[in-house]
């Protein structure tokens, strides 16, 4: 999953006009017109019931010409290519490509881990989740959205349509932080929400890699591409020296204290790890991983995106 | 409850400061982070919520407190409300007991004894008693710890058998009308005495605990040992020097001890002879020496090279006393000289009697002086001679003189266990029974008799005393009730020995002199009957003391420990 520019030029007006304020509303209306002109990109693109935009590789009833054939009695007399005839004097009919929407689903972690920072974990999720929405419906794609709380109020089933854009971004903005992280159940929800096999991006802080892990790994299995995209707070990237200090998980309310020296060292070279895993197994899977900090500004997450190619296999960070 | 050192409760001020340093101390600030996963690494301890890490703290701080009052209540010395019981131990030291060392039955009462001690209250009352020949009150009746220690080590084995009976009256008269009275008895039941189980006072029960040889699965140990030494004049003497010595030596070992015995006078040798002792058996031997001496020591000696356990029976001491016997009434129902007569007169004989004169029932009250010993067979006299009388398988009847009543006709009916005529008890330690070995002898017919009041009950067959004796001087009497003619009693050893002993206690002399030796059954380290008392209570989980001081302090202890332990791990900080 990444977006991209339609064209250079695109891309840079949206890293040039991007709102500084990290406190700002999850997509302002010029964000989203920008957004607008960008597209979702898939590697496979199973068939759908719905219309879509993207032409897929079975012939159909779209409207892109992809070649011709000779006439059949009983072809439909529309696709007649009378332009050939004219010059050719033969009767052919041309073959459209089938089109059908991207179906997206979009798992966003709301466990009490993503209630940390400020701006919160949760708000960077919920402001990238907004992004991939808009980009998603401007193309006239389906999304479907779930944060992993599993409370009522908290999905949306499969949706299209620009005008579906406001329900999406209300939804996310009452997101909040709580309760503990279940990733793979929230995955295998999201998938049936979103009504068949598509694109499902997990934005998470991942400190729970066996539930994401598990999750995507059922996700690829039931055919679904999965992207994982981390979002971590500066803290937890580089902290301070916390030696002799009692820690107390936000999530789970368990307390560790710390030995009086060395305990940033012994933390560092544990998240290394942490991460070295989480690559690997996301290699395993063919699950690009894109790792965020809350005070990144999301024109320049976007410009990320698009330069580096998101959908390509391997990580992007 | 109360305490013996109130103002040590002074003490309880030491929760102030605890408190104090509970509230002071330093507190490690919290930081919530987004999950600890990866801080476990660097972590000392994980606790699973605040509310634990509370509860920790709050426990750390209740079992500090609860430590501190737990030994400042101890070093006050509460002691319970209560009178406490008061406990008589009779500690059997006879010489079967062992010396003490090791795993002898005495080492193992011993142990039992300071285990007792060790767990009794502070208010518990306790009276060691030794069992000995005679008992000997070592300790008692005192809550002294001091007193009771210095009794225990003084429990020394002694050489003869051990009187438990009178040990046990003398308990109980020291226990008796006191708080929660109780007779305990540690021994191992060698001591045959003849009148057990005693009769104790109400309400003062009888536990016993026996610590016999094989008991625990230790084997026997094998030793040798002198339980007869007598000397007698013999009847075909050729001289006035001449002696006949009469020996039986015991073996507790399982298998046949080859041994010598050597007779000495002076340090000098009178005479040595070799014999073999079958398997937990007895062997007879008899030597004549001619000596002027009038003190023989008897010595064995092992020649099978294995090792005596007790060294106290192997010599005999023997001192001649007078030889003026005296002249005995034999008073028999005919003249004729039948095998009751016969035995009789060649035990008198062989006792040192010289003189023997012949009655019948009906006139030996007029033939008797008062400087004889009147000797009745069959048929007592009908009317009290002025002479103590010797009762040989006497029988009673309408106007009998026999001082004993109830008598019953014990017979040997078959060849099981339950025989009435079986050997029960002796009282081995009366000067009656010195170097009277009856283990083994068959009696084929006894008369038992009740034991009159003032008299003792000195031998006891399963279906009752057949040998007792009492009153004194001219008015002193002994019954044997075993018939000499249904029994082999006759042909032993024990027969002229026992004659003699009757003499020398009814008429003051004998020509047969007898050694204090060391009773059969402390030779043969066998286990005698139990004593008919309950099974004392099993110590041996007694690792501490029941008085609260020591289980305050204990618990003072343990939790202190578990604090400081805690701390350095750094559980409660």
């Amino acid at each position: 999953m990444a977006t991209v520019a339609q064209t250079p030029e695109a891309a840079a007006d949206l890293l040039s006009e991007a709102p500084p304020d990290p406190e700002a509303s999850l997509l302002s209306p010029e964000m989203g017109a920008r957004l607008h002109r960008l597209t979702l990109l898939a590697r496979r693109l199973p068939l759908a019931k719905q219309r879509g935009r993207r032409r897929h590789r079975q012939l159909g009833q779209g409207t892109e010409r992809i070649d011709t054939r000779e006439y059949v009695p009983g072809d439909d007399p529309r696709r007649i290519a009378w332009t050939i005839y004219g010059r050719l004097e033969r009767l052919l009919t041309w073959l459209v490509a089938e089109e059908a929407p991207l179906r997206l689903a979009l798992v966003v972690d709301s466990s009490g881990s993503m209630g940390f920072g400020r701006p919160a974990k949760l708000v960077q999720a919920a402001r990238l989740a907004a992004g991939l929405a808009a980009v998603a419906l401007a193309s006239e794609d389906r999304v479907a959205a779930l944060s992993t709380s599993g409370r009522p109020g908290e999905a949306l089933r499969s949706m299209a349509g620009r005008r579906t854009l406001p329900r999406f971004l209300a939804m996310l903005d009452q997101l909040a932080a709580g309760g503990p992280t279940d990733l793979a159940r929230a995955a295998t929800t999201a998938t049936a929400c979103a009504g068949g096999r598509g694109l499902c991006v997990i934005l998470s802080d991942l400190f729970d890699p066996r539930g994401a892990i598990s999750g995507a790994r059922a996700l690829r299995d039931q055919g679904h591409e999965v992207a994982l995209i981390q979002v971590l707070d500066p803290f937890e990237i580089d902290p301070p020296e916390l030696a002799g200090v009692v820690l107390e998980d936000e999530e789970t309310g368990e307390l560790v204290e710390l030995h009086d020296a060395g305990a940033r060292a012994a933390y560092v070279k544990a998240l290394s790890e942490h991460f070295a895993e989480l690559e690997a197994e996301a290699a395993a899977m063919a699950a690009p991983v894109m790792r965020v900090t809350t005070n990144e500004p999301f024109d320049a997450l976007v410009a990320r995106a698009l330069t580096t190619g998101f959908m390509r296999a391997g990580t992007v960070s | 409850m109360n305490v013996l050192s109130p103002w040590v409760l002074a003490g309880l001020a030491l929760l102030i400061p605890v408190i104090v340093a509970f509230l002071m101390r330093r507190r490690r600030s919290v930081l919530r982070v987004p999950s600890v996963l990866l801080w476990q690494a660097a972590a000392v301890r994980r606790i699973r919520n605040r509310r634990i890490r509370y509860l920790t703290r709050l426990l750390a701080l209740a079992a500090c407190l609860l430590a501190v009052a737990a030994l400042v209540l101890a070093a006050a010395r509460p002691r319970a409300d209560g009178p406490g019981e008061t406990v008589a131990v009779v500690v059997d030291v006879s010489a079967s007991m062992g010396d003490g060392s090791s795993d002898t039955p005495l080492a193992r009462a011993r142990r039992e004894l300071s285990r007792m001690l060790w767990s009794r209250r502070a208010e518990d009352r306790y009276v060691i008693i030794a069992a000995g020949q005679r008992p000997r009150r070592l300790a008692g009746p005192t809550t002294e710890g001091a007193q009771l220690d210095e009794a225990l080590e003084r429990l020394a084995p002694e050489t003869g058998a051990a009187d438990l009976g009178s040990a046990i009256d003398l308990a109980a008269a020291l226990v008796a009308n006191r708080p929660e009275p109780r007779v305990v008895v540690l021994h191992d039941g060698g001591d045959l005495a003849a009148d057990l189980p005693r009769e104790l006072p109400e309400g003062v029960p009888l536990q016993a605990r026996r610590f016999a040889w094989g008991d625990d699965g230790a084997a026997t140990p094998d030793n040798l040992g002198i339980v007869t030494f007598a000397a007698r004049r013999p009847s075909d003497l050729r001289t006035e020097d001449e002696r006949e010595l009469l020996l039986v030596v015991a073996t507790s070992s399982s298998e046949l001890r080859r041994a010598a015995v050597t007779v000495e006078a002076f340090g000098v040798p009178l005479g040595r002879q070799e014999f073999e002792v079958p398997a937990g058996g007895a062997a007879e031997l008899r030597l004549r020496v001619e000596t002027p001496a009038r003190v023989l020591v008897a010595r064995i000696e092992p020649l099978d090279g294995r090792d005596e356990y007790l060294t106290a029976d192997d010599e005999a001491r023997l001192v001649q006393g007078a030889v003026v016997p005296p002249r005995v009434v034999l008073v028999a129902a005919t003249d004729a000289l039948d095998s009751e007569t016969f035995f009789a007169e060649q035990a008198l004989r062989a006792a040192g009697v010289n003189e023997i004169v012949r009655a019948t029932p009906d006139e030996a009250h007029r033939v008797a002086r008062t400087s004889d010993v009147v000797v009745a067979l069959s048929r007592a006299p009908v009317s009290q001679p002025p002479a103590p009388v010797l009762y040989l398988g006497t029988e009673g009847g309408a106007g009998s003189i026999l001082p004993v009543r109830g008598q019953r006709e014990l017979t040997d009916e078959g060849e099981g266990p339950e025989t009435p005529t079986r050997v029960r008890s002796v009282a081995a330690n009366h000067a009656l029974l010195r170097g009277v070995d009856l283990q083994g002898v068959t009696v084929e017919r006894a008369l038992a008799a009740d034991v009159p009041e003032g008299a003792r009950g000195l031998v006891e067959l399963d279906g009752g005393p057949v040998v007792m004796t009492g009153g004194e001087s001219a008015s002193g009497w002994v019954y044997l009730g075993i018939d000499p003619q249904r029994s082999d009693l006759v042909l032993r050893v024990a027969f002229p020995v026992l004659i003699a002993n009757s003499l020398a206690l009814l008429g003051g002399a004998t020509q047969v002199s007898v050694a204090r030796t060391v009773p059969r059954s402390e030779v043969s380290l066998r286990a005698g009957p139990e004593l008919g008392a309950t099974e004392a209570p099993d110590l041996a989980w007694a690792l501490i003391p029941r008085t609260p001081s020591i289980w305050l302090a204990l618990l003072g202890a343990v939790l202190l420990g578990t604090e400081l332990f805690t701390w350095r791990k750094g559980w409660t900080r």
